[in-house]
């Protein structure tokens, strides 16, 4: 009764606060009622109020407003009607009576169609993320969240994937920079002004040749929101530990993008053995992929020694012991007539140490010694690149021209204590590249393209060093022979030349043909002289120590692709034909060589999509395959080869299979097959204080791999739960002290588990745990050992300003006289949201654990590494965005 | 219509009152009228693209298919197709489809899919629209503009008064003229009218009639029960297949990148000021 009160109450005010317009609309060619809009319309046809006709007819609309108003009733199909009223005191009931409306004409009801396309289309083969639903805004750079984007995993080195597939450029609003070398952007640039992360699957880099390309090609482009645009943004990273471990990180973005003009600037320096330098590497290294853009696939920067060896045992980031430091400076300006010029250029300083401490037993044929090796690795790199491209755009032709220089110099300190005795070396490598490259493309039609590329490269790389070491004398026979020096020089010309024409059908079936000339000029020459402790040179015989060594090679190709998919079915085929001339100052050699690939693919939920690929290919043999005089290699390790000019064929087989839903039930198997029929094997001749290596030419060798991962979501653990498990199987064959070949056979078997929660809560873990058996066989020995990984990770969100994470590690590598080695690291983040600021607090190794041991065997030794990690330390950070 | 006096007669006695027994005559009832309506043909067609920008932006075709006196309106993932193309050769797939049939008396009829198929009634809150005084053209209809408040967002939309029906693309409705525009606040759902067809006969194929015919009902707070249980295990799944090392924000409500974010039975008032 009282809320029946209440409601009278209100609608009584409500009435008497209005003025009412009501009536009844009555259709004059049936009885029945109808339903019509009734609009109250101010002098400026600006609706005041509106309401509908009921069922039985009977409307009435409400205003407080005073004047002259027209009552507009209108009906579907019918004519409308305009009545003026006038409003003249508040609380009026004005009472319109019956108010008929006609019906149109039969005629003037006539069928009416407008249409319009869709204002978007659904952008075919793009992903789009916004960022906004994404991130949390403690992200420190792109990378963190690009991990966070479904279908997007990120590796330690900074390389990206999308699903399966490799990323091959990350650009900022469709322009790329880094190029592969994408890392030095993606692990600086700041998340803030992000709008939407956009995945383009086949991607052309080529504009014209989008459509008719088959490119399987990933890129990641970046926009930016409208209001980061014209003006100048960035932030800043600054961290450090206390004053005794001595660890800092600083890094600053500057970032101003205008619709012609992009500048971005940036500085990054740490010592925290944080890894973002890995970008340098892949921006100096030259392009391989064998697309219509590109000629040239085996061209790696030339590398004859290394006198550094970075650790490969263990994490990286527990044993990085680094000094790094970048400046980058980037611009890319649209001209008014469809030119566009790019320009990056980076500079940086690494410095990495290492350190390694190994106990080498040798057993073979009665000869049994034992090693023990103190080795730190010091190594100081300056890396320069600058790249250039101007990129003229036609109406349906394009010329790009690029080109790359880059320089390193490269600073060897090593200190080795062997069996008590201390060796000190010194080197100074330095590489300077060149690298040319123009491409003209013309779009024939829409199906239809022409593209032209021409390359030119050079690369020049001096190599000297020397070595402190007793063991010279036992080599040349000086009784006081105390240094060795060596210096090498090694230089490289490619030149290339190709043509391609492209054809597409729809865009599932095209076709692609290259021809093309390519030729490769090595030179080598390498010296090695030998000192006393005063400083004098001896003569020695030295004919087998120094190299001059010339190698061409002439390569006329053709290359045929075509690829189809029908229905479910997928299929491509490749033929590449070679002609090649090698020559060497040994030897020529010239021949003719077919590869083909064949690729078979079927897609279906219900049972499973597979993928067949079957490749022959032939690899050559290059400069540091052909020198026929040792090189000293460093680390008491002499060089020759006894294989000359060869392409090396080989088979390949892969089959993948996966069936299910990744976030419910999924199974993922894959299997691949190797065999080399030629390949390069090498024959050692020990002895307990040195080692000559001379490569041989072996037959028949074959690699067998295998993975197979299933994941389920189990409800009521809300928590997803992988089984991981892998199988390889290799065989070999080498030869100790010119014996007959030996045959090994390794094998290894992972098996493990994952688990992640899902949990909507304020907590989240992740664990999981595995085991690599290992098993060598081979006439001589044989062992098998068994290495073990595991962790637990937890998060913590107190709030959505402040969040924990705690990691815990644990390893238990197989044959050491460690037992376990555990890792504790915490990570706090807080946002202050006020001043656009995050502050972190890092803490790393909490248990301090200093060293961590590897086992490892081969037919002839035993070795034990003692690998040393990064000791404990807790950085305080801050992040600003301006 | 006698049958349903006699029906509410039975509802007034005492012993007749029990939940049992409403449940039936509530589905009979049910049953009886989308049989009825499902006779139906249909004098206008409009097509809506739907533009989602709730994370990944994609693009949705939705069908309102509309009468003087009620509307029909459904949603089908392939979004190049025209209704007539659609209608050809329509396949009733779980995972594609969400409908709304709207009878006279402002009841959303819904079938949606879930993990299983649900048939809900809505009985949505009346939309209270501010209707403004700019005005824009959109397919040769001059259209209004005019705000209003439903479940959680605020949208603007564009009435067209030439078009005196009072509907609109999906639940918005209500307005002096046929809706063929309208967005939320956050951008997240952009409806634009892509198609206007009126005076042709168009009908609902046959597949969703007999679906909706078949299908028992729950009510809406029910079903909002089970698609809030839905997304909440949909969100534990996605966080979970994630690789290891992933780490996500604090939980935004579940209910954030859906359309309809509160309702009424949460006790929420939403004004425009």
């Amino acid at each position: 009764m009282k809320q029946l009160c209440c409601i009278l109450i209100i609608f009584c005010i409500r009435v008497s606060a209005q003025s009412e317009i009501k009536g009844f609309v009555v259709p004059s060619d049936n009885p029945q009622s109808l339903k019509a809009t009734v609009t109250l319309l101010n002098e400026n046809d600006e609706i005041e109020a509106f309401g509908f006709s009921d069922k039985a007819g009977s409307f009435s609309i409400f205003t407080n407003k005073l004047g002259t108003f027209k009552i507009q009733i209108k009906a579907f199909n019918y004519n409308s009607k305009n009545i003026t009223v006038e409003i003249s005191a508040k609380n009026q009931i004005i009472n319109l009576e019956n108010i008929e409306l006609d019906k149109l004409k039969e005629i003037d009801i006539q069928p009416v169609v407008i249409t319009r396309t869709n204002p978007i289309t659904t952008k075919k083969d793009t992903v789009e993320y916004k960022v906004q639903n994404f991130s949390n805004s403690t992200e420190l750079n792109v990378e963190e969240l690009l991990k966070k984007l479904p279908g997007i995993t990120v590796d330690s080195e900074g390389k990206i994937k999308f699903g399966d597939k490799e990323v091959e450029r990350v650009m900022v609003e469709n322009d790329d920079l880094f190029e592969r070398g994408y890392q030095t952007l993606t692990q600086n640039m700041p998340t803030k002004p992000l709008d939407k992360v956009q995945v383009l699957k086949n991607h052309s880099r080529n504009k014209l040749l989008k459509g008719i390309e088959n490119s399987e090609s990933v890129a990641i482009n970046l926009t930016l929101k409208e209001n980061a645009k014209s003006k100048w943004f960035g932030n800043t990273v600054l961290a450090s530990t206390s004053y005794k471990e001595d660890m800092q990180q600083a890094k600053i973005n500057l970032i101003n993008f205008s619709k012609r003009k992009k500048i971005y600037a940036l500085f990054n320096y740490n010592n925290l053995g944080l890894d973002e330098m890995k970008g340098v590497e892949y921006l100096i290294s030259p392009s391989l992929k064998n697309d219509v853009e590109n000629v040239g696939t085996n061209l790696k920067t030339l590398s004859i020694i290394n006198l550094h060896s970075k650790n490969w045992q263990f994490e990286d980031k527990r044993t990085n012991f680094n000094n790094d430091k970048l400046v980058s400076l980037n611009y890319i300006y649209n001209f008014r007539k469809n030119w566009k010029l790019t320009f990056v250029t980076v500079l940086n300083e690494t410095e990495n140490h290492n350190f390694i401490n190994t106990y080498y037993k040798f057993n073979y044929n009665d000869v049994n010694f034992t090693n023990i090796e103190n080795k730190i690795w010091k190594q100081n790199r300056q890396n320069i690149v600058g790249k250039l491209e101007i990129l003229k755009e036609y109406k349906n032709a394009s010329l790009l021209f690029h080109n790359k220089i880059s320089q390193i110099n490269e600073d060897n300190n090593n200190s080795f204590i062997f069996n008590g005795k201390t060796n000190m070396q010194k080197g100074e490598n330095k590489l300077f590249a060149n690298e040319n490259r123009m491409v003209y493309t013309r779009k024939i039609d829409s199906t239809r393209a022409f593209v032209a590329v021409a390359k030119y490269m050079y690369q020049n790389r001096p190599y000297f060093f020397a070595e402190e070491n007793e063991v010279f004398q036992q080599i040349t026979g000086i009784s006081d022979a105390k240094e060795l020096t060596q210096s090498i020089n090694s230089k490289m010309q490619f030149g290339g030349l190709k043509f391609s024409f492209l054809k597409s059908w729809n865009e599932n079936k095209t076709f692609e043909l290259q021809l093309g000339d390519d030729f490769r000029r090595d030179f080598m020459h390498s010296k090695i002289t030998i000192y006393n402790e005063l400083g004098q040179n001896f003569l020695f015989d030295d004919s087998r120590f120094k190299n001059s060594t010339d190698y061409f090679r002439n390569n006329l190709f053709s290359q045929l692709r075509f690829n189809d998919k029908r229905n479910r079915w997928n299929y491509g085929i490749t033929l590449l034909n070679q002609y090649i001339a090698a020559e060497s100052n040994f030897e020529n050699k010239t021949g003719f060589y077919v590869s083909p690939i064949i690729s078979l693919g079927y897609q279906n939920k219900k049972s499973g999509n597979f993928n067949l690929s079957m490749n022959r290919r032939f690899s050559s043999t290059g400069i540091t395959d052909i020198f026929t005089n040792y090189i000293y290699q460093g680390n008491r390790n002499f060089k020759q080869n006894n294989t000359g000019l060869q392409q090396l064929p080989e088979y390949t087989v892969s089959f993948l299979y996966n069936l299910g839903d990744v976030l419910s039930e999924y199974l993922n198997f894959g299997i691949f097959y190797l065999r080399n029929e030629d390949y390069l094997s090498n024959n050692m001749i020990v002895h307990p204080d040195y080692t000559f290596n001379q490569s041989i030419l072996v037959k028949n060798n074959s690699n067998f791999s295998a993975n197979l991962e299933l994941r389920k979501y189990i409800k009521h653990l809300k928590a997803r739960v992988s089984i991981l498990n892998s199988f390889s199987h290799s065989g070999y064959q080498n030869s100790v002290n010119n014996n007959a070949l030996i045959k090994t056979k390794f094998s290894s078997f992972k098996t493990g588990f994952e688990m992640k929660s899902g949990w909507t809560k304020k907590m989240n873990y992740e664990a999981g745990y595995e085991w690599v058996f290992n098993n060598i066989n081979s006439e001589i020995n044989q062992s098998r050992y068994i290495d073990q990984k595991g962790f637990l990770n937890l998060y913590y969100n107190f709030n959505p300003l402040f969040r924990l994470e705690s990691y815990f590690e644990l390893y238990k590598f197989g044959n050491t006289s460690q037992k376990t080695v555990q890792f504790l690291d915490f990570k706090l983040n807080y946002q202050l949201k006020d001043y656009k600021m995050n502050l972190f607090l890092i803490a790393n190794n909490l248990l301090n654990s200093d060293e961590i041991q590897r086992y490892s065997i081969s037919n002839i030794s035993e070795s034990l590494y003692m690998q040393k990690l990064l000791p404990r330390h807790i950085v305080l950070g801050i992040n600003k965005s301006f | 219509m006698t049958v349903f006096k006699s029906l509410g007669c039975l509802l007034k006695q005492p012993n007749f009152y029990n939940m049992k027994v409403i449940k039936v005559i509530i589905l009979y009832f049910l049953l009886f009228t989308s049989f009825t309506y499902s006779q139906e043909k249909y004098k206008g067609l409009i097509e809506y693209s739907l533009i989602k920008n709730t994370g990944s932006e994609e693009v949705i075709k939705e069908y309102l298919l509309l009468n003087e006196t009620n509307s029909f309106y459904f949603t089908y993932n392939k979004n190049e197709d025209s209704f007539e193309k659609l209608s050809q050769n329509f396949e009733f797939k779980y995972s594609n489809n969400r409908l709304n049939f709207r009878n006279t008396n402002n009841e959303f009829f819904e079938l949606r899919t879930l993990k299983n198929l649900y048939y809900t009634i809505d009985k949505s809150p009346k939309i209270e629209w501010k209707i403004g005084k700019e005005k824009k053209e959109i397919l040769g209809y001059n259209c209004v503009k005019a705000e209003g408040f439903f479940r959680g967002r605020l949208y603007t939309v564009w009435f067209a008064p030439d078009i005196a029906l009072g509907y609109g693309p999906w639940k918005l409705n209500g307005l002096p003229g046929l809706i063929l525009e309208a967005v939320d606040n956050n951008n997240y759902f952009h409806y634009i009218a892509t198609r206007i067809s009126l005076n042709s006969e168009f009908a609902v194929p046959k597949v969703l009639q007999d679906k909706m015919s078949t299908e028992t009902p729950i009510t809406y707070k029910e079903f909002i029960r089970v698609e809030d249980d839905f997304f909440i295990d949909l969100r534990n799944k996605v966080k979970a297949t994630y690789p290891k090392g992933t780490i996500f924000k604090e939980e935004s409500s579940i209910r954030d990148l859906l359309k309809e974010t509160s309702f009424e039975w949460d006790g929420k008032k939403e004004k425009l000021k």
